[in-house]
């Protein structure tokens, strides 16, 4: 049961750093699998019901520019920063930052209690 | 690659965006990266079984397609209590007319059928409630989209007009049955303004000659009532106000039946059928004769004593109010 509990905060975590990690992959023009291999190397497991339709509603929102590109006999949809999405970025990397200290200290000073 | 294909038209058919052409076309190209890895990887697989794998990895296509074009829900999440509350309020409404209209129309058979009376409030309550559900969903659904629903409920909302007792609550049921029976009891005092004549010379009991003036004083209590309870509506907790007028209606009603008890006989056979019934049924007739001298003083003190009950109770939880 309280492995079930957590296992769904885990979750409720992790979906609450997809959108900035998809934007950050999106540095270097990448298409769905490869942007699925590139997190899941870093240690960011994202299945691809989840991502796939992230990365479009990203595009749709203008965050993200996209082309079909033709590479080895097949055709990929590549998808990289747009400018509105590099500003989004990078306020998204400065709220990650403050996040990061302030949950950092949180969490020192429960351990010290 | 005939799997892949069935698959990407099952999610098509599902998807109602003008850009689906492009989402099937990239959900292809992603299907087959995905395949090409496992085959890539040391066990591996023959094309359709590699298929087959991913394709339930992704998940039922009716998932997929909605997982690309979520669909907004009829009512919105942070709605959801009032409307349930809404729902269930005009469900007890609606069942309620549906019991006052099956009454009257028990008043005026000739002959009482429980089944046949069942039937009807039930067909009365199916023919109104489903166009009652598709009204307030269509409401919510059109109100709700932007929040207007949560602005307008709590557009006045100021800490000071909290209420000063909310532990005690009304009871939307209660006022219902308050409801219900003040409607009623209006049918069957002005019976003469809605039924046939035809219908009223066949009634085997009426009203005693010298009491038309219940009538009016029935009238008079029965809409105080009636007012009181749709008042009670718009309060979520009872106030002092509402609780004294409350037990003051409650008051005057058991006063008003203790005195129509004792104005015995208040009811009697109808004139015109005293003969009929003499020859046709005479112990029927001289049992419903001994009921309207004594039996209904004694229902009508029991009703009375119900409404003084009620007086006390609320008269007490008056005490205990701030």
């Amino acid at each position: 049961m309280a492995d079930e509990r957590a296992s769904k905060l885990r979750l409720e975590l992790r979906r609450g750093i997809l959108v900035l990690s998809a934007l950050a992959s999106c540095k270097t023009p990448q298409y769905g699998y490869s942007m699925r291999k590139h997190l899941a190397e870093a240690g960011l497991e994202i299945d691809e019901g989840t991502l796939y339709p992230l990365i479009r509603r990203l595009a749709n929102q203008g965050l993200l520019d996209s082309e079909w590109q033709q590479a080895d006999g097949r055709e990929r949809r590549y998808y990289r920063l747009s400018a509105s999405g590099q500003e989004v970025l990078s306020q998204l990397t400065t709220d990650w930052a403050e996040l990061n200290a302030s949950l950092t200290q949180i969490l020192a000073q429960s351990e010290i209690e | 690659m005939e799997l892949v294909e069935r698959y990407l038209q099952s999610v098509e058919v599902e998807l109602g965006t003008p850009d689906k052409a492009d989402i099937i076309r990239e959900l292809r190209s992603n299907f087959l990266d995905e395949i090409e890895n496992i085959n890539t990887s040391e066990n591996s697989l023959d094309f359709d079984d590699a298929s087959a794998l991913v394709l339930k990895k992704y998940g039922h296509p009716v998932q997929v397609a909605q997982s690309f074009e979520p669909k907004a829900p009829l009512v919105a999440g942070v709605d959801m209590p009032f409307y349930k509350t809404i729902l269930l309020n005009a469900a007890i409404l609606v069942f309620l007319l549906a019991l006052v209209k099956s009454l009257s129309v028990l008043i005026s058979a000739d002959s009482v059928n429980p089944i046949s009376f069942l039937f009807i409030i039930f067909g009365s309550f199916l023919d109104n409630i489903a166009m009652v559900l598709i009204v307030i969903t269509l409401i919510f659904y059109y109100l709700g989209k932007d929040g207007a629903i949560q602005k307008w409920r709590y557009r006045y909302w100021q800490p000071q007009t909290l209420p000063k007792n909310p532990k005690y609550k009304t009871s939307t049921s209660d006022s219902m049955t308050d409801l219900t029976t003040s409607l009623f009891l209006l049918l069957v005092v002005w019976i003469p303004l809605w039924m046939s004549q035809d219908s009223q010379q066949n009634l085997i009991v009426v009203l005693a000659d010298n009491n038309e003036h219940w009538r009016y004083v029935l009238t008079v209590l029965c809409a105080l009532s009636i007012t009181h309870s749709l008042y009670r509506f718009t309060q979520h907790s009872w106030s002092k106000l509402s609780l004294r007028t409350y037990v003051v209606d409650n008051a005057l009603f058991a006063i008003v039946f203790f005195i129509m008890a004792s104005e015995a006989p208040l009811f009697i056979i109808n004139p015109g059928l005293v003969l009929a019934l003499a020859v046709e049924h005479p112990d029927s007739l001289r049992w419903a004769k001994e009921f309207l001298m004594n039996g209904v003083s004694w229902t009508l003190m029991a009703i009375g004593a119900l409404a003084a009950g009620v007086a006390l109770y609320y008269g007490w939880l008056l005490t205990k109010l701030k």
